[in-house]
């Protein structure tokens, strides 16, 4: 990526973190359990703004294994792997040695793997993973183009009405994508904060997703 | 070591098809199916490559066991009735003929199938019959190996006629785009021999391409598909990257004791005949993964 590249990505997460808070203000979440969720996606997208670190837990982690084995985990031990990563503090991670820029290529592939399949939802926690850790790579910039891409008019994410209409009178629409919404926030926080440190200051402007892309996808 | 895996994982299937050699057969049924005609045009050409590592020098003992192959091949392409075919079809022909042009690349000539080419071309086909892009490339890949054009084609014309360039964003490939991947890689690297006669702007972004597919077919366990890309990155000098070592690795360790390889959980193949018994339907499962598997080892020995 370009600096000038980069400096879009920076604009668009900004401009979605900004659609998106508005998009969460204004709903009100039939489920009581929902708020929490409905907060922290607001927390996420102030953080995001003003460039700081996304909550951070306590958690030790070691990262042991050989990096090929995530290639074939199930789904929901991948899941329950990133999220522990996207909790812990950076200092805190411990990652075998010579084994990180090969876990960083297998862990960028996947993030793309799985929004190619359409579960935006690991990927978004992969690529948190992902910036946790401080990897930075192209397809780690792809995947979180996607996810930006996402992102509805109204400023909530995930293209899922199809899907809810399928799941009939069990889905709620509101909640799947409040969930996704608040996931990919996490990760564009996440990243931001990654890429930028505490310092970053984004502008006013605001490039649109589909010119970023664009942009990205050049040779 | 990845070379002695790969080396044994070879000899096996090879192994595997000679004793499946009669499963190959043109008519297993009164009807000549698309089925029988793929499953003995692959035959060829993992023959033909074989006999192509072999005169490089190779030795892995292959050599002795494919002669059997020869002489099976030679006798379906004279089955009269399948023979008489591309003159009936000529819009098929070049199809058709592909078991024949593999062989004919070995320097074997029938009489019958030469005066066949010949009446092909005074009817002026196969460029008659119109295909895509990445179609045309392997219809001169083939041609060309065959001895049956007067100048080497364009490879790089050909290359940049097809989608691949356009290929920026990794996450909207299906399997159809995997497909056009794999083969056109074929082609341009002689089946994972040669580097691509391309710029590097476009090696880098073919590398970059084919270890995101590496990724995501290795994860959904689409084994073909996986042979098929390490094949690719073969040509493309990968074989000493650790993703290419891994997932090779992770491909070879698929193959049963008897040799053969499964195409992987998400493969389907077409009906089943009523006739056939369960050892037919695991022939015709496994023998696309397993001739990959050849075609992988003997790329990746082959220096």
């Amino acid at each position: 990526m370009t600096p000038l590249e980069r400096s879009a990505l920076n604009e668009s997460r900004h401009g979605a973190a900004l659609n998106a808070k508005q998009w969460l203000s204004l709903r009100l979440p039939k489920r009581l359990r929902a708020i929490p969720l409905q907060r922290f996606g607001i927390l996420l997208c102030e953080r995001l703004s003003k460039g700081r670190r996304p909550p951070v837990g306590s958690t030790e982690i070691q990262i042991i294994s050989p990096p090929s084995s995530i290639i074939q985990m199930q789904r929901t031990d991948l899941l329950t792997f990133c999220r522990q990563i996207g909790i812990a503090s950076s200092e805190t991670i411990r990652i075998k040695r010579g084994t990180r820029s090969l876990l960083e290529l297998y862990l960028s592939g996947l993030a793309l793997s799985y929004v190619a399949d359409g579960d935006v939802l690991l990927g978004s926690v992969i690529l948190r993973a992902a910036a946790r850790i401080g990897f930075q790579n192209v397809w780690l910039d792809q995947t979180e183009i996607h996810l930006l891409d996402q992102q509805e008019s109204d400023g909530g994410f995930g293209l899922v009405a199809a899907e809810s209409e399928l799941l009939g009178d069990d889905s709620d629409l509101a909640q799947t994508r409040l969930i996704l919404t608040v996931e990919i926030l996490w990760a564009l926080a996440e990243r931001a904060f990654s890429a930028n440190g505490a310092t970053f200051t984004p502008s006013n402007k605001r490039r649109s997703p589909t010119a970023l892309t664009n942009a990205s996808g050049d040779r | 070591m990845l070379a002695t895996i790969a080396e044994k994982a070879g000899r096996l299937a090879v192994a595997w098809v000679t004793r499946n050699l009669i499963r190959f057969r043109l008519y297993i049924t009164a009807e000549l199916t698309a089925d029988s005609i793929k499953a003995l045009s692959e035959l060829a050409i993992l023959y033909s490559f074989l006999k192509d590592v072999g005169s490089d020098g190779e030795d892995s003992g292959v050599q002795d066991t494919i002669v059997s192959w020869e002489s099976f091949l030679v006798e379906q392409c004279n089955t009269p009735k399948y023979a008489q075919m591309a003159r009936k079809r000529p819009g098929q022909a070049f199809y058709l003929l592909m078991p024949y042009l593999a062989l004919r690349r070995t320097g074997y000539r029938s009489p019958y199938h030469e005066r066949t080419l010949d009446l092909l071309r005074r009817w002026r086909y196969p460029e008659a019959t119109e295909v895509v892009p990445h179609r045309l490339l392997d219809r001169q890949y083939f041609l060309w190996k065959a001895g049956c054009l007067d100048s080497e084609p364009d490879w790089i014309r050909q290359y940049e006629a097809t989608s691949l360039r356009y290929m920026t964003h990794p996450q909207y490939l299906d399997d159809e785009a995997a497909y056009v991947f794999t083969h056109t890689l074929f082609y341009l690297t002689d089946f994972g021999r040669h580097k691509p006669p391309l710029p590097s702007v476009e090696l880098k972004h073919l590398i970059q391409l084919g270890e995101y597919l590496v990724i995501h077919n290795w994860r959904h366990r689409q084994w073909d598909i996986l042979g098929e890309l390490l094949v690719g990155l073969r040509g493309l000098q990968r074989q000493r990257s650790r993703i290419y070592v891994d997932a090779a690795n992770a491909f070879c360790e698929t193959q049963h004791e008897d040799g053969s390889v499964p195409p992987g959980q998400d493969r389907k193949i077409s009906n089943s005949h009523p006739s056939e018994d369960s050892e037919d339907l695991l022939f015709r499962r496994r023998y696309h993964t397993t001739f990959v598997m050849a075609l992988f080892a003997f790329a990746h020995l082959h220096s």
